[in-house]
């Protein structure tokens, strides 16, 4: 297949972007070293950020194609899916530690770069668009507001691995607006609803996982108590397309090596879980974690990584609700995938 | 070649002369040094009441493990029963397991006991080093080859028990060390087949496998070289590289974490693994460890603050030979 090289790599982002590090943090400023020389489906080389040219197919339809980016924390490369084929259309590469992932109406796709402390905005074809600087912490998940055209930020956790936040930069802005709820310790995933109201999951000090909202409009966030079942492990938080619900992932679901999608109905400041979808995979087994998916047109999107050790990682596409074994899947490339996030041209 | 006890009295006189001494001195030199003088090679021994202290288990090349008053850096007992001890952990409960690379068995010692109460037979493999996971009582062991010179591994022993389940990897032939972290996982760290630079592998709670996984680095193009050992600081991962410092990782679900580093400032440090003090295990421990050996071949042991480091606040001495590891039990 054809390839065409994009001209922009974060590689060379990264780079430029050192002269603009903070001094007193304990992490030097976006940088690459050499790249990781082979990958074994499983068994990922331990890899420094890849400094290969990033690619995009010319086969992406700019305006039709749907394209699913999804994180991979051991290549340290964004992959790009077309979907429904799950066929890579992209690889971008340059990253440090690309974790969480979310997405806007107009197809940008934001990343987070855990170890650089950055957020990138690339384009529905790769490009880097904007790049949004995290000095407070580390920088996990992240959500777009549809309302106010907000980006947030879920910091796990601050400079020393104390109390994380919420960081919310307006549109246009590089200064953002930490948020915090004081309960919560650790921050992991969000989503927004269609009203600005941001859900975001996490932990606590002692490791119970927590959920949290931040109203729209408020200066603080609240603890949403969660009825009907239990939560083991911060996942994917989105609202609904389909539904009222908010799906939250639970990458431990049952106190066991397996992802579902909890279905939560909100009433205030509660929230009961009214559903659970299972994920398996191809073999019918459950699925051993999928950090982050995406629920769109009937099916949830994302990757099952397979740190169980019974095969190599996929990403999958899972009819939603129903869940089960997914009925598309790609094992080529992926091993250790972590955000997902999906993609319309325009 | 394993190496052979060699106790020379002088000389562990002489190392004494400069660590401070237990209450009951004579000229100068205390009650438990001069017993260690007089104790034949081999001869494990340990002060009546030792257990009543938390104490300092400090492995030597001479073969010995010499135990120590955590507060008054006293000699306070030997064990002697190795040929390379070589890393050590310890349970909740207190019980320290030393793993002898020189027999391939790995030794369980109650608190302030003498006798070994139980051993693991870690054969065909040479270990290294070692970790237990305070909520199953697990026992990992981080073996650094196998038989003739074959790729070592991960043996982890249920509830320290048992034969083991021996997990391998593709890329790390030569595991230097492990450790646990509040969730059950295992942070395992070895070297590359042709060179220093370490590689890094978790094993999952419920997993079944060794799994690759980047750790970063202080700077975003780190790359780690040496790492002889890991600890649990009752917070995060501690990595130690053989520096004046030691680095904290926090290792959750899969994903590493950098979080801070502890830069020791004394002279000759390195070599040695670090002992770290954490007399609340629900919080970060509060003082570290560190063995030494300077240019005329002295060796001891450093106490620094933690996690602030800095200069050292006190050392000992007496009995220390080219220390490989330190480990810490409390008393109950």
């Amino acid at each position: 297949m054809m390839k065409t090289r994009i001209l922009i790599t974060l590689a060379a982002i990264a780079l430029a972007a050192c002269s603009g590090g903070t001094p007193a943090s304990p992490i030097a400023p976006a940088a690459v070293a050499q790249l990781s020389t082979s990958v074994a489906a499983g068994w990922p080389v331990a890899a420094h950020p890849d400094r290969r040219p990033s690619w995009v197919s010319p086969d992406i339809d700019a305006k039709q194609t749907q394209v699913l980016f999804v994180s991979d924390a051991s290549t340290l490369d964004v992959y790009m899916y077309e979907l429904p084929s799950l066929k890579v259309v992209g690889t971008i590469t340059g990253f440090s530690q690309p974790q969480g992932e979310c997405s806007n109406s107009k197809g940008d796709v934001w990343v987070t770069d855990t170890n650089a402390q950055k957020i990138y905005e690339l384009s529905h074809l790769g490009r880097l668009e904007n790049t949004l600087s995290d000095s407070d912490g580390y920088p996990v998940g992240c959500a777009w507001d549809p309302k106010s055209g907000n980006v947030a930020v879920m910091n796990i956790f601050d400079l020393l691995g104390k109390q994380g936040e919420v960081l919310v930069y307006p549109p246009g802005s590089k200064q953002p607006t930490s948020y915090v709820n004081a309960h919560q310790y650790y921050y992991d995933f969000g989503g927004y609803d269609g009203s600005g109201d941001l859900f975001f999951d996490g932990r606590s000090e002692g490791g119970a996982f927590m959920l949290s909202e931040l109203p729209d409009g408020s200066k603080a966030a609240q603890t949403i108590k969660v009825s009907g079942g239990r939560i083991y492990f911060p996942g994917m938080v989105q609202m609904s397309t389909a539904s009222s619900s908010l799906l939250v992932g639970d990458q431990e679901c049952g106190g066991a090596s397996a992802a579902c999608i909890d279905q939560l109905t909100i009433s205030g400041t509660t929230a009961k879980i009214a559903g659970s979808v299972k994920l398996e995979d191809a073999k019918g087994d459950a699925v051993c974690d999928l950090v982050q998916g995406v629920e769109a047109n009937g099916e949830i999107a994302g990757s099952d990584w397979e740190f169980c050790g019974y095969t190599a990682s996929t990403t999958d596409l899972w009819a939603y609700p129903s869940g089960g074994e997914p009925s598309a899947g790609n094992d080529s490339t992926d091993t250790t995938p972590v955000g997902a996030a999906l993609s319309s041209g325009r | 070649m394993k190496r052979q006890t060699i106790a020379i009295a002088l000389i562990v006189l002489l190392g004494g002369c400069g660590a401070p001494g237990p209450g009951s001195m004579i000229g100068g030199v205390s009650q438990a040094q001069m017993r260690h003088a007089r104790t034949l090679p081999g001869q494990a021994w340990m002060d009546a009441g030792a257990s009543s202290a938390d104490l300092i288990y400090v492995s030597n090349a001479d073969g010995e493990v010499t135990v120590y008053n955590y507060s008054t850096k006293a000699l306070v007992g030997v064990l002697a029963a190795f040929e390379t001890p070589r890393g050590e952990c310890v349970d909740k409960s207190g019980n320290v397991y030393v793993v002898d690379a020189g027999t391939d068995q790995v030794y369980e010692y109650a608190h302030g006991g003498t006798k070994a109460i139980k051993t693991l037979d870690d054969s065909p493999y040479e270990p290294n080093g070692c970790a237990v996971d305070s909520a199953t009582g697990n026992l990992a062991v981080a073996n650094s080859q196998g038989a003739s010179g074959s790729a070592g591994s991960i043996a982890v022993y249920a509830h320290a028990s048992g034969a083991p389940t021996v997990y391998t990897s593709p890329t790390i032939p030569d595991f230097a060390g492990c450790a646990y972290n509040d969730d059950g996982s295992l942070l395992t760290t070895g070297y590359e087949k042709s060179s220093n630079d370490s590689l890094f592998a978790w094993l999952p709670k419920h997993g079944n496998a060794l799994v690759s996984i980047n750790v970063p680095g202080p700077k975003a193009s780190w790359t780690w070289y040496g790492v002889t050992g890991i600890q649990w600081d009752g917070a995060f991962l501690v990595l130690d590289d053989g520096g004046n410092g030691v680095y904290q990782i926090a290792l959750i679900h899969g994903q590493a974490y950098w979080v801070n580093q502890t830069l020791l400032t004394d002279r000759y440090i390195g070599g040695a693994e670090y002992g770290i003090y954490d007399p609340n295990p629900k919080h970060q421990g509060t003082e570290i460890l560190a063995g030494y050996i300077d240019e005329s071949y002295s060796s001891g042991v450093y106490y620094f603050p933690y996690p602030g480091g800095g200069s050292s606040t006190g050392s000992f001495s007496h009995g220390v030979d080219d220390p490989f590891a330190i480990a810490i039990s409390l008393a109950k």
